[in-house]
């Protein structure tokens, strides 16, 4: 599957009508709202991820929370980007909880270029080496090159998703891009 | 190859990886679980009888489900929500309801108006200090404090604990917080909060690992036994939420020896917190009802009396609300005089009651830049309505939090307006 027909596949926005039942504790309006978006969410989930079982908890925990949270929402018109957001917090969340998952951290200056090594560029086109540098990458970075690479969202639709300024998305999309560069460098040294 | 050049490919590569990492569908029985998960949860602000829910969580017990589940079900057939209280539109002084009753035996033990304590042991001029208020215990304030002396050390602050003696107006340094092997980590966004059988608290914490790679924990909530001289962790529970973490400031303790804290939910800072209740007499956490305008770290204070005040914060405006400890209802009190003083700004701002049974706020007023200018007290006059400030002669602090001491007067911790923001404590005695 593409990314277009991905973007095809995707629902409709949710109906304002249906959050609102669904904020009132209408279970029915609810049920509609998942059936509705439970799949995209889930392949959201999934790509940030990389793990079916933990993709599938992290909707479940999504929704979950969306339910409970859903009386405080004041713009149900904004309820995908709300629950985007919580998604999002949700994988955070499952990857911070795993232990065994290490946060490396790529801090020493966002806007530095690494120069790659020969070894590097030669394998540049090894999906494998991409994902298992893209699985080095914290949730935030992770969740915003999803954002913008998979789901195609604009800066402003991430922003509203990530609840930050569209400066900020610019600004972190490219520090999740140097980040990245930084960890193909690393898994590039590191492959056998 | 250059590095953008590589980016280029790398982009290329990736959008590919990540259509065929998310080709896979949901499991079909994905959306029946989700419903019968919601089924099952309060939907918060609706349904919650104070005192009566316990707070919620992933890993909720089953009698809570049962209970949740019985109570929903109640409400919908009978056609009876309960919801939180509105705010009336135009809080009037003749209808403001504050403390209905001051200590009747209070008795400062020093004159009306400021004095310095010693500063804090250990808090470095100009690096990130954080004093945050635990609670008195047998005479001694407890706090914890945030301390990195650069910026390298921001990442991983340690936490030391300190207690000030209130009758010989020393600090004592406890040392940083040790899990049960003795093993102190750097920390950070935890509180302290001290409980009427002497254990203090740690809630919220997330602790990082002093080397990287960085492992960040989940919060949790943590009972930790105070020995002489250190706090070593003897049990732990699950937090309220997977990705919860408790607002990082002093939480408050009533009469009644309940705990009041502010939650966040979520890793943004600026999330609007949610006011949660610890019953240590019961060890359950019970959630009140629900704050009525969403607030990004706004003060909260406990009256004489039990009454709950949260103040302001980023989102409230000048807003300010009263939980009535008896009848659950929230009221609207004068508003702040202006939004600037709690405007959802970590540091800035405290407020306590003096002995004198009114609310002291302390803030900075600052310049149209954002820069601190000069430390500011507003008092809030539950007879007359009103808030009234009060002139701080020779007092230049930036306030991180403040507590009732036992003879009335007001603890404030903070850091001094100066370029090095040099860490400092003052007593301040209303006035009878």
């Amino acid at each position: 599957m593409d990314r277009a027909a991905i973007a095809i596949a995707s629902p409709l926005p949710a109906s304002v009508e249906l959050v609102e039942l669904a904020a009132r504790g209408d279970i029915d309006a609810f049920e509609r709202l998942v059936a509705a978006g439970s799949d995209r969410t889930y392949r959201l989930a999934l790509a940030v991820l990389g793990n079916e079982a933990d993709a599938h908890d992290a909707t479940q925990d999504s929704y979950v929370t969306a339910w409970r949270e859903l009386p405080r929402l004041r713009q149900p018109a904004k309820f995908d980007a709300w629950l985007y957001r919580i998604v999002i917090n949700a994988c955070r969340a499952r990857l911070r909880s795993q232990r065994r998952v290490r946060e490396i951290s790529f801090d020493a200056n966002p806007f530095e270029r690494h120069q790659p090594g020969p070894a590097v560029a030669d394998t540049v086109a090894d999906s494998e080496l991409i994902e298992r540098a893209f699985d080095r990458l914290d949730a935030n970075r992770r969740a915003i090159l999803v954002l913008h690479y998979l789901q195609n969202e604009s800066v402003s639709s991430i922003a509203a998703v990530l609840g930050i300024a569209p400066g900020t998305v610019k600004w972190r999309l490219s520090d999740a891009r140097a980040a990245l560069a930084r960890a193909l460098t690393a898994e590039g040294e590191t492959r056998p | 190859m250059t590095a953008d050049r590589l980016l280029t490919q790398s982009e290329e590569r990736l959008t590919q990886m990540l259509v065929a990492r998310a080709s896979r569908s949901a499991r079909p029985d994905l959306v029946a679980e989700i419903v019968a998960a919601a089924q099952a949860t309060p939907q918060r602000g609706r349904s919650i009888a104070w005192p009566a829910w316990p707070v919620l969580n992933g890993r909720m017990a089953i009698a809570a489900l049962v209970v949740a589940t019985t109570v929903l079900a109640a409400a919908f057939f009978l056609g009876s929500r309960p919801s939180v209280n509105p705010v009336p539109p135009t809080p009037s002084p003749t209808t403001t309801a504050g403390p209905s009753a001051t200590p009747t035996a209070w008795a400062p033990l020093a004159e009306p108006g400021w004095r310095r304590a010693a500063d804090i042991p250990g808090l470095v001029e100009g690096g990130l200090n954080v004093p945050l208020i635990a609670g008195v215990r047998n005479g001694q304030v407890w706090v914890l404090a945030t301390m990195a002396s650069s910026a390298s050390e921001q990442e991983d602050p340690v936490q030391h604990v300190h207690s000030y003696d209130l009758a010989s107006s020393r600090w004592t340094d406890r040392g940083p917080i040790v899990d049960a092997q003795g093993v102190a980590r750097g920390q950070r966004q935890g509180v302290l909060a001290v409980i009427p059988d002497g254990n203090i608290l740690l809630l919220g914490q997330r602790w990082v690992e002093p080397v990287p790679p960085r492992v960040v924990r989940l919060p949790e909530r943590m009972a930790w036994a105070v020995s002489p001289d250190t706090l070593i962790a003897v049990t732990s529970a699950p937090p309220p939420e997977a990705n919860a973490f408790v607002y990082p400031r002093g939480p408050v303790r009533a009469p009644d020896g309940r705990l009041h804290l502010l939650e966040a939910y979520g890793q943004q800072i600026n999330t609007p917190v949610t006011l949660v209740t610890y019953d240590p007499a019961t060890g359950q956490w019970v959630e009140p009802p629900a704050i009525p305008t969403q607030r990004i770290r706004p003060l909260l204070a406990v009256d004489p009396v039990g009454g709950l005040y949260v103040i302001g914060g980023g989102m409230a405006g000048r807003s300010v609300v009263r939980l009535d400890p008896v009848t659950g209802e929230w009221t609207s009190q004068p508003d702040l005089p202006n939004a600037q003083m709690v405007d959802g700004n970590r540091r800035g701002s405290a407020a306590a009651f003096g002995g004198d049974g009114r609310l002291y706020l302390f803030s900075i007023t600052r310049t149209e830049d954002g820069g601190a200018e000069t430390g500011a007290v507003h008092r809030l006059d539950a007879d007359t309505g009103s808030w009234t400030e009060l002139t701080v002669p020779g007092v230049a602090l930036i306030p991180t939090d403040a507590i009732t001491t036992p003879d009335g007067s007001i603890m404030v911790v903070g850091y001094e307006i100066d370029p090095e923001g040099s860490p400092a404590s003052w007593l301040y005695t209303p006035e009878k």
